[in-house]
């Protein structure tokens, strides 16, 4: 019986990351756009630019998600891992006193660190979107 | 040893427990949950087990350390409970054995008690051998025999009266000091205990509230157990309060061995509601 047990400083930031990540219930915790149409998505956003936060050990750690002409991808290094498929997000909410960052759950991945300096309203749209449909198809 | 050196000793271990995670806990700012999740613990427990049969590998690295981590402080804090749930036993057997005062009126009282008992043995050998004369013996031999016997038996009981006085008067100075030491010990050691065991508590609520989140997030990371949910209809996201409801759906309430987990269910429903 260890009573004495000692987490890394990686072991406990990522624990600190589960209350921001608060892991969202689709149906009653986002509020889905009615019709996407409605929204004209901006042709112009090619990257979304990711502010290396104070903590780069925990940035680095993590793959980056960005939308690279229309779609959701993993970058590193400038080179996109892999796109992500729109079942595999699985949640998207932004951390407590800061509205500009925002966490995305993946599957088979880690969080996501992001902040959206412009256009994130319409980056939003599109990842509740994206939910939307994944949880349809799921539920359906 | 003093009653204040006691305390120290007593609730050392348990206190450099509580200052070692309620130190990193504050200085990583975890958040302090407000609801009693070591209520939840039973069904956290069964969540686990259920998880894990699922996929094997839900329990590993962080979220298996953490789970260690919070089982063993749960533990010890079951076990001090327990050992510390009768304060008149910890008074008699653990404390006032240790006050020197009591210690050295004690062994007095064992030594004079011993002492009781062994001229009590010996007037009663005396009183034997004296029956034997049934009159006053006139044989020299005899009446010399005679009369040692009856001075030894009034030596006795001269002795033992005498004895008695002292026995008496330490057993009185021994609950004196104890009714003294007692007034002191009692609303101290509660008091110490009540702070240290909520302490704890809190260690283990923080602790479990984590877990519980780490659970359901490797939980719906795990191909397994996503797929798990989609068979069996589950409703709701991956979380706590979806699986209890899933557990209720499926409990036969009729069963008489099922009603003590039934309203264990709807309770914790209600604590994380």
């Amino acid at each position: 019986m260890n009573l004495f047990t000692e987490y890394t400083q990686e072991e406990t930031e990522y624990l600190l990351s589960l209350t921001n990540n608060k892991y969202i219930d689709i149906k009653k915790e986002v509020k889905f756009l009615e019709d996407i149409d409605d929204y004209i998505i901006d042709k112009d956003i090619k990257k979304i630019e990711i502010k290396q936060l104070n903590k780069k050990s925990v940035i680095d750690k993590y793959e980056m998600i960005y939308i690279v002409e229309g779609e959701v991808v993993a970058l590193k290094e400038n080179k996109i891992l892999k796109k992500i498929k729109k079942d595999e997000i699985f949640g998207i909410t932004n951390l407590i006193n800061n509205e500009n960052i925002y966490l995305v759950t993946v599957q088979d991945s880690k969080i996501c660190f992001m902040e959206f300096k412009s256009k994130k309203n319409i980056f939003f749209k599109l990842m509740q979107q994206i939910m939307k449909k994944c949880c349809l198809e799921k539920i359906m | 040893m003093t009653l204040d050196e006691f305390m120290e000793t007593y609730f050392g271990e348990i206190e450099k427990i509580n200052n070692f995670h309620f130190n990193y806990l504050i200085t990583n700012k975890f958040t302090f949950p407000k609801h009693n999740y070591i209520e939840l613990k039973r069904f956290i427990d069964t969540a686990t087990n259920f998880l894990s049969d699922i996929d094997d590998t839900l329990l590993k690295g962080l979220t298996s350390k953490l789970y260690n981590d919070v089982h063993s402080l749960y533990t010890y804090c079951k076990m001090f409970k327990k050992k510390t749930e009768y304060d008149e036993y910890v008074f008699f057997n653990d404390y006032l054995m240790e006050v020197d005062k009591y210690k050295e009126l004690k062994s007095k009282y064992e030594l004079l008690k011993t002492e009781i008992e062994n001229y009590n043995k010996t007037i009663l050998d005396v009183e034997i051998k004296l029956k034997r004369f049934k009159e006053v013996p006139k044989n020299e031999k005899e009446l010399t025999e005679y009369k040692k016997l009856k001075k030894q038996h009034v030596d006795s009981i001269y002795y033992i009266s005498k004895i008695k006085d002292e026995y008496a008067q330490i057993r009185k100075s021994m609950i004196d000091l104890e009714n003294y030491e007692r007034k002191q010990f009692i609303p101290k050691f509660n008091k110490l205990r009540e702070i240290n065991l909520k302490k704890l508590e809190k260690i283990i609520n923080v602790k479990l509230y984590y877990y519980e989140k780490l659970l359901w997030l490797k939980a719906s990371e795990s191909y397994e157990i996503r797929k798990f949910f989609e068979a069996s209809n589950i409703d709701g996201g991956f979380s706590t309060k979806t699986f209890i409801n899933y557990y209720l759906k499926n409990i036969d309430e009729t069963k008489s061995s099922n009603g003590d987990w039934y309203s264990y269910l709807k309770k914790v429903l209600k604590v994380i509601e």
